[in-house]
């Protein structure tokens, strides 16, 4: 029997990114606020503190910030025909787990989708025909649209103090900016964090070939900034240990050094660590959140009254809590009925690596998260898709983000995979080689969806989050293309040798590709075909929000996190002014 | 060529070049143990990039030092790269300084090794080097320099007299600390052992302008596991692409990583 807390206004599921934006703006609108958080209580000092930060064994290897799978994880299968099987390591994304939650272990790279991304169903249907992809394409609008977010993708990257160029301000062109992103209101924050030697001639090749290159967006910074909460951030220095690190500068934007130490003296937050949420509780009509259960650090099982719950887990636990506490009917690949797991994608990545000559040194030790270059040129629909037969689309860019010991040995294809003669190909490649990377777009299929496993459980005796997935044809042919183009660049980059290859099937969790998985909990405008309406409320349970990538209808070319924050800003005016003078359904 | 030059200078001193050491004797000792008593800090074993961007600074002003200004302004630029790399060759105990109050010392420590959240600083170490060894070339040793100059340097850092960091870390770090917190700072670096420098025994530095290896540091890093604890050391992230790409690893797909 839980033990009954006081009730409380409102409560987070999970302190990372989302938890801590809404807990920050809904204290402000007066309200309490109680986070559960089901990891560890951190703060820069002293848990990201160097020398022991840069353990490359503790956190790549054995991935020290990560979700435990020793007592939680998912099952995954690449099809519906296929027995799913718990993934006991991570390996292929890596969910963060604590305070600060992934945003802790992030490299920083923070972008805006394109209108074309959040209107990619009606934009597709009118510039290339109804027939233009198969029907097992699931691609829907968002329901939203760039205008409605620009305002809080500005107010994220303030918080935040992103270091970038602008190059569309107001309709104005910027060369050496992004030319071809959406218009944006007003310059980034700081300036572009200093471009690494491979990236300049990146950018020398990629300029030669008339494509519009332009620094990565950073959440490392690239001088001291005060963010409007009052925090100042300090400058980056570069170390190469940003993903899956904490950083032990204060130099990379995240829940520690952007909104936590404000929060935190609020007397109306209060956050409780190691609580495991097992599910969100509905009064007898359904239609109605009372407040959420949880086991404690000492095993105790609590209740905890609210009269608002907010869901800002991690993508897949979102999806993974709304099917534990039955809220939306699940997906049901068979008939396309169902919404709960739908139109869960993820991001189809490539590499091209460039081989130089001992003359030419990358030290590719010596990078930020997420410095870099790299060219917008074949992201979203910035290009003619009609004659290639695919949707969406991919960055390329020379973005390296470590050269770090454990993880990083470049050697030309035909190296032996170990002995002397690949050691001697690690010592000779591994200053003189720099990486391209084509970070693509992930489109809905029919196919790929999430579920509860049917075997498997957690430490709680909770069902596992099935996953079941592999690359859709489109995206294949879509990896095909842009490497291809990667390619080009390489070569034009001018290195002695080059390799690399487009994304094929079939999609493996045991090599690390990104932790980007997006859906299953999508946001739209029509509550047979989403589960959250547009600001991210749910459709069945109003008085719940579910916030995070888990709303993407697909994934977008770009990293998700600049506009999972965004998302955020965006739930978070709407339920202050609007949903807390009326509570119910807003749209 | 200049391995010859220096080593010249070093047995006739009485060229013109040894003038200047002289000079820099006279205030740090004349193997650059440092002087407590005149507050001229312990240059032996210095990494010669940073004793040549001191001196740089110093004549251009910015770092403002009423002593060191005219001196670093009468020396070219070749001279001031010997100077630093004779000085970052020696190995010259430190000199004797007053003991420090050791009433601060575990603050000092702490600011040291682990830094403070309430002040939003991080620990030393992470650029300094475990000990306060000094790392890569970059940063100076701080570990035996008498805590005379490091709290007169913590203070010029502090009141903007000292703008040689472009990424500002050391000023909002020197911002940051209370004149107690560079007290005990002072205290704490002063009362550690200086690095031994390894390379002091090897042919003059002057042929690399790197900094020379350091021993007897020894701190143990945090042996925790992860979420994949005990697991093999074979990542998952290597193939074509693998590690360095963004977003992690990001390995390309292809099983042989063949050029398409």
């Amino acid at each position: 029997m839980a033990a009954r807390l006081p009730s409380t206004d409102v409560v987070l599921l999970g302190a990372g990114l989302v938890g801590t934006i809404l807990g920050r703006e809904l204290t402000r609108a007066g309200l309490n606020v109680v986070a559960l958080e089901r990891g560890e209580p951190r703060s820069t000092v002293p848990d990201f503190q160097g020398p022991a930060m840069h353990d490359e064994l503790r956190y790549s290897v054995r991935k020290a910030l990560m979700m435990d799978t020793a007592r939680e994880t998912y099952t995954f299968r690449n099809s519906g025909s296929e027995t799913a099987l718990p993934l006991r390591r991570l390996q292929g994304f890596l969910p963060g787990t604590g305070v600060g939650g992934s945003l802790v272990h992030w490299n920083g790279q923070t972008y805006r989708f394109h209108e074309a991304d959040f209107r990619m169903r009606t934009k597709l249907d009118e510039r290339y025909g109804k027939t233009f992809l198969p029907a097992e394409c699931t691609i829907q609008d968002w329901g939203v649209g760039y205008a409605d977010l620009e305002p809080h993708y500005d107010r994220f990257e303030y918080l935040l103090g992103i270091a970038g160029r602008a190059g569309n301000l107001l309709g104005k062109k910027i060369p050496g900016g992004n030319v071809l992103e959406e218009q944006r209101a007003r310059e980034y924050p700081t300036r572009p964090q200093k471009e690494p030697y491979g990236s300049a001639i990146f950018r020398k090749a990629a300029e030669g070939l008339g494509y519009h290159p332009f620094p990565q967006p950073s959440a490392n910074m690239s001088e001291p900034y005060t963010n409007p909460e009052g925090l100042t951030l300090k400058t980056c220095m570069f170390c190469g240990y940003c993903e899956r690190y904490g950083c032990e500068h204060y130099a990379k934007a995240s829940a520690q050094t952007v909104l936590l130490p404000v929060l935190l003296k609020d007397p109306k937050f209060k956050l409780r660590t190691h609580c495991q949420v097992q599910k969100i509780s509905l009064d007898k009509s359904g239609r109605n959140a009372t407040g959420v259960t949880y086991v404690d650090a000492q095993g105790r099982e609590m209740e905890q009254p609210a009269k608002l719950v907010i869901v800002g887990l991690y993508a897949l636990n979102n999806v993974r809590m709304l099917l534990l506490s039955k809220i939306g009917a699940p997906y049901d690949p068979a008939t396309g009925k169902g919404v709960v797991g739908k139109n869960y994608a993820y991001q189809t990545l490539s590499a091209v690596q460039v081989f130089f000559d001992e003359k030419v040194n990358i030290n590719p030790f010596m990078r930020s998260g997420a410095c870099g270059t790299l060219i917008a040129d074949f992201v979203a629909d910035n290009f003619d898709h009609a004659k290639l037969g695919f949707a969406g689309g991919a960055y390329i860019g020379e973005v390296m983000s470590h050269g770090r010991p454990i993880e990083f040995h470049p050697t030309p294809p035909g190296t032996p995979a170990w002995g002397s003669e690949w050691k001697k190909a690690v010592a000779r490649h591994y200053n003189h080689t720099a990486v391209l990377n084509v970070h693509g777009s992930s489109i809905a299929s029919r196919r790929n969806y999430l579920d509860l496993d049917p075997t498997y459980r957690d430490a709680w005796g909770q069902p596992l989050l099935r996953m079941t997935f592999d690359f859709p044809e489109n995206d294949v042919k879509m990896s095909a293309y842009v490497t291809e183009r990667a390619t080009e660049i390489a070569k034009a980059m001018g290195g002695q040798r080059v390799a690399g290859a487009p994304r094929k099937g079939p999609y493996t969790t045991t090599q690390y590709q990104t932790t980007h998985n997006t859906g299953g909990a999508i946001m739209g405008n029509d509550r047979s075909t989403s589960v959250v309406n547009r600001y991210l409320q749910s459709w069945d349970v109003p008085n719940v929000f579910v916030i995070g990538a888990s709303a993407y209808p697909q994934n977008a070319s770009y990293n998700p996190t600049g506009t999972l924050g965004a998302l955020a800003y965006w739930a978070a005016h709407a339920i202050v002014n609007d949903y807390l003078k009326r509570p119910g359904p807003l749209a | 060529m200049k391995r010859f030059f220096l080593t010249v200078i070093l047995v006739f001193p009485g060229n013109v070049f040894s003038q200047d050491q002289t000079d820099c004797a006279a205030c740090h000792g004349a193997s650059g143990e440092g002087n407590p008593q005149l507050g001229a800090p312990r240059i032996a074993g210095q990494p010669q990039s940073y004793l040549e961007r001191q001196l740089a600074a110093y004549a251009d002003g910015r770092r403002d030092n009423a002593v060191m200004a005219p001196i670093a302004k009468n020396l070219p630029p070749e001279k001031r790269i010997a100077l630093a790399a004779y000085y970052a060759g020696l190995s010259a105990p430190a000199a004797k300084a007053e003991p420090a109050s050791s009433a601060s010392m575990p603050r000092g420590k702490t600011l040291a090794t682990r830094g403070d959240e309430a002040i939003k600083v991080q620990a030393c170490e992470n650029c300094h080097g475990p000990g306060g060894t000094g790392q890569s070339g970059l940063t100076p040793y701080l570990a035996g320099l008498h805590s005379r100059y490091l709290e007169a340097a913590l203070n010029e850092w502090k009141g903007g007299q000292r703008n040689t960091d472009p990424s500002a870390q050391m000023t909002l770090i020197g911002k940051s600390l209370s004149p107690a917190d560079i007290k005990a700072l002072a205290a704490y670096y002063g009362s550690q052992p200086p690095p031994v420098n390894v390379a002091a025994s090897k042919p003059p530095p002057s042929a690399s302008r790197d900094q020379p290896t350091r021993a007897g540091v020894g701190t143990t890093p945090a042996q925790g596991v992860g979420a994949s604890g005990g697991e093999a050391t074979t990542g998952g992230s290597q193939g074509p692409g693998g590690g360095g790409a963004a977003s992690g690893a990001g390995a390309s797909g292809s099983k042989s990583g063949a050029t398409p």
